[in-house]
Order: C-alpha cells, then sequence, then structure tokens
C-alpha cells in the first residue's frame, strides 16, 4: 500500500466527519420534509410514512452510534509507522552491526592468542551472536507489523469515507425526493434501505479489519514465544557466558584455564 | 614451541584489551538501544479502538518489554565478558612484568 502523511490521515478524519456531518443535514432535511408531509397525506399513507420515519430513526441511531464508537478512538497509524522505523533505526540496524563486528573480531583474537582460556572465549560468541541475531529479527518483525497495522488503520478510514460519501449522496437525493409530498413515503423507505446498507458495509469493514489484525499480529505471538523459549534465550534470559573460563590471565594459580600465546606453530 | 618476542606478547596483550574495549562499547550500545526500545510506548490510541479488542496493544506492549529487558541483560553479560577479558590482559601482564611465562617457558 502506498505510503501516506501524518496530514493525509488527519484529513481522511476530516473528510470523513464532514461526510457526517452531510449525512445529519440530508437525515434532518428528510425529516423535516416527511413530517410535513405527515399532515398532508391521506391517512394510509401518512401511518405507513410514520412507521417508515421511526424505523428510520432507529436505524441512523444505530448508524451514528457505530461511527462515534469507531470515531471515539480511530487510531494513530503516524506514530505506528514511526515507531516502527525507530525500532529498525535505532535498534534493528545498530544490533546487526554489533553481530558483524563480533565475528570479525574474533578472527583477531585467534591470531594472538589459543588455550584454554582462549577456546572458551569463543565458545560463548555463538550464543551471544544467535542473541544478537534474535532481536534483530524481532527488530524486523516488528517494524513490517507495526507498518502493516498502520496501513491497515488506515485502508479501513478510506473505506470507511467512500461508504460514507455513497450514503451522503444518496441521501441528499433520498431528502430532496421528500420535498413533494408523494414523495416522502418512498423517499424515506429508500433512505433506510440506504442507512442499513451503509450500517452492515461499516460492520464487514471492521470485521475484515479485525481478521486481518488478527493475521498479522499472529507474527508478533510467534515472536513473543521466541523470546521466552530457550533457544536462542536461556529461559528466557539473554545467554550468559561463563566469563571465570577465560578471566584467568596468569600461570601462578596452578590451573589450566589460562590464555597462552599463539605463536602460530 | 618457539617462544614469542616481546612485541609479540605486548600484542597480544593489546589484542585482548581491544577486545574488552569492543565488548565495553556494545555494552554502551545495547543499554542505549534497551533505553529506546523501553521509550517505544504504543497503546490503545494508536492501535484504535478495534486494534484494542483484538489485543495487540498489550502483544506489543509485552515484546516490546522482554526486548528492551534482554537488551539490558545483554548489557551486564557483555560488561562482564570485558571485564573478565581486562582482568585476563591485566594478570597476563603482570606475570610478564614478574617473568613467570619466562621462568616456565609456559606463553
Amino acid at each position: 500500500m502506498a505510503t501516506f502523511s501524518e496530514a493525509e490521515f488527519r484529513s481522511l478524519l476530516d473528510t470523513v466527519d464532514n461526510r457526517l456531518t452531510d449525512i445529519k443535514a440530508s437525515s434532518d432535511r428528510l425529516f423535516d420534509r416527511s413530517n410535513r408531509a405527515l399532515a398532508l397525506l391521506p391517512a394510509g399513507l401518512s401511518d405507513g410514512l410514520h412507521d417508515t420515519l421511526v424505523d428510520l430513526r432507529d436505524t441512523l441511531a444505530k448508524f451514528f452510534t457505530e461511527i462515534a464508537k469507531l470515531l471515539l478512538n480511530p487510531g494513530w497509524p503516524p506514530g505506528l509507522k514511526s515507531a516502527a522505523q525507530t525500532w529498525t533505526a535505532s535498534i534493528g540496524g545498530p544490533i546487526s552491526g554489533l553481530s558483524a563486528q563480533l565475528g570479525t573480531d574474533q578472527l583477531r583474537i585467534d591470531n594472538f592468542w589459543q588455550g584454554p582460556a582462549a577456546d572458551a572465549y569463543a565458545s560463548t560468541l555463538p550464543a551471544q551472536r544467535k542473541a544478537i541475531d534474535a532481536i534483530k529479527q524481532t527488530t524486523d518483525l516488528l517494524d513490517s507489523t507495526l507498518t502493516k497495522i498502520a496501513n491497515g488503520i488506515y485502508a479501513l478510514w478510506a473505506a470507511i469515507a467512500i461508504a460514507l460519501l455513497q450514503f451522503a449522496v444518496e441521501l441528499g437525493g433520498e431528502s430532496a425526493a421528500a420535498a413533494t409530498g408523494v414523495g416522502a413515503p418512498p423517499a424515506a423507505g429508500a433512505a433506510g434501505v440506504s442507512t442499513a446498507k451503509t450500517v452492515l458495509i461499516v460492520a464487514t469493514l471492521c470485521a475484515g479489519f479485525t481478521t486481518y489484525i488478527s493475521l498479522v499480529i499472529d507474527g508478533m505471538t510467534t515472536m513473543r514465544q521466541t523470546l521466552t523459549a530457550d533457544s536462542p534465550f536461556p529461559k528466557g534470559r539473554w545467554p550468559h557466558s561463563t566469563t571465570s573460563d577465560f578471566s584467568d590471565g596468569s600461570l601462578n594459580d596452578g590451573d589450566t584455564t589460562d590464555w597462552r600465546i599463539n605463536t602460530h606453530d | 614451541m618457539t617462544q614469542p618476542s616481546g612485541e609479540q606478547v605486548q600484542a597480544a596483550i593489546h589484542a585482548l584489551r581491544g577486545e574488552a574495549t569492543l565488548w565495553d562499547h556494545m555494552a554502551t550500545q545495547v543499554l542505549a538501544m534497551s533505553t529506546t526500545a523501553a521509550n517505544l510506548d504504543l497503546t490503545a490510541f494508536h492501535f484504535s479502538g478495534l486494534g484494542h479488542l483484538v489485543g495487540v496493544d498489550s502483544l506489543y506492549t509485552d515484546v516490546q518489554q522482554r526486548v528492551a529487558d534482554l537488551l539490558v541483560q545483554a548489557m551486564h553479560n557483555f560488561s562482564s565478558t570485558a571485564l573478565a577479558l581486562n582482568y585476563a590482559a591485566e594478570e597476563y601482564e603482570r606475570d610478564e612484568q614478574n617473568a613467570v611465562h619466562r621462568m616456565r617457558n609456559i606463553y
């Protein structure tokens, strides 16, 4: 999906807000006109219109309630995207540099040292590199997951804005049609259909979004398990290097854990 | 086994200290990364009300905290490694100054 700026997301939410204002104005106009028609229409027609208007009022109330719930916490995708980038730029990138550094530096030590301590030291490195690489994989995953969620939130609101535009256009037409007294009953009926259709579209979009997010975060759930699994993090902790095996530089203590100079014999 | 020259011994000790410095630098770096990770808070406000219902915010916070914690543990391990290498270099150097290697002919 194309990238979007903070301004574009704000503007998208403003568009949603403006569409809702249009929809409210059109529905108010339709009720005004229909209420006037109620007084003019013959009893049979006006009773039917009255029932239709009661249904329409309920469906519209449901529509506005659902949208208000969504707007209460629309999400903030620019914040998600910015965090995604920081995970990679400030942690994932630098830590993969450390992994590379460890590899080359070990070769450097081998040129100078050998013996039990050098071996013990060298044996600590693979676990450290594996742990570092696992952090890199986690930050890669956090970056891609947060970006996907940000795009998903944007896509949800873009789709809602389209549905609201369609609804606003339909309701505008229906409220215009209600201007003539005889036009009011079919217009109110059509408005009920438009509203119910929009409520269904919004509910479907929300369900789709929820499914999408659930799929996207599956990887994060797996990653959480990796971070607590035994490899590369024993008992969920950073692998401990047994430094006592290579901290001994002295021959005087009489043990065999010392560092020996590699004379390349 | 060939006996190393004084320069070779000094170079080897220098390499050991260089290795310790590398771990010290890495400890500083992972600590900074841990601070960054701990500050990358995201809440239901960011993930949306629907995202919150799916539990994204709590899952994210859990992973975020684990990464931050692991990086602090990495810092401790890297610092200990640096300390051990420096200590070994120091002891080796002292033995060298006291001619222990020459007397035993073990380097």
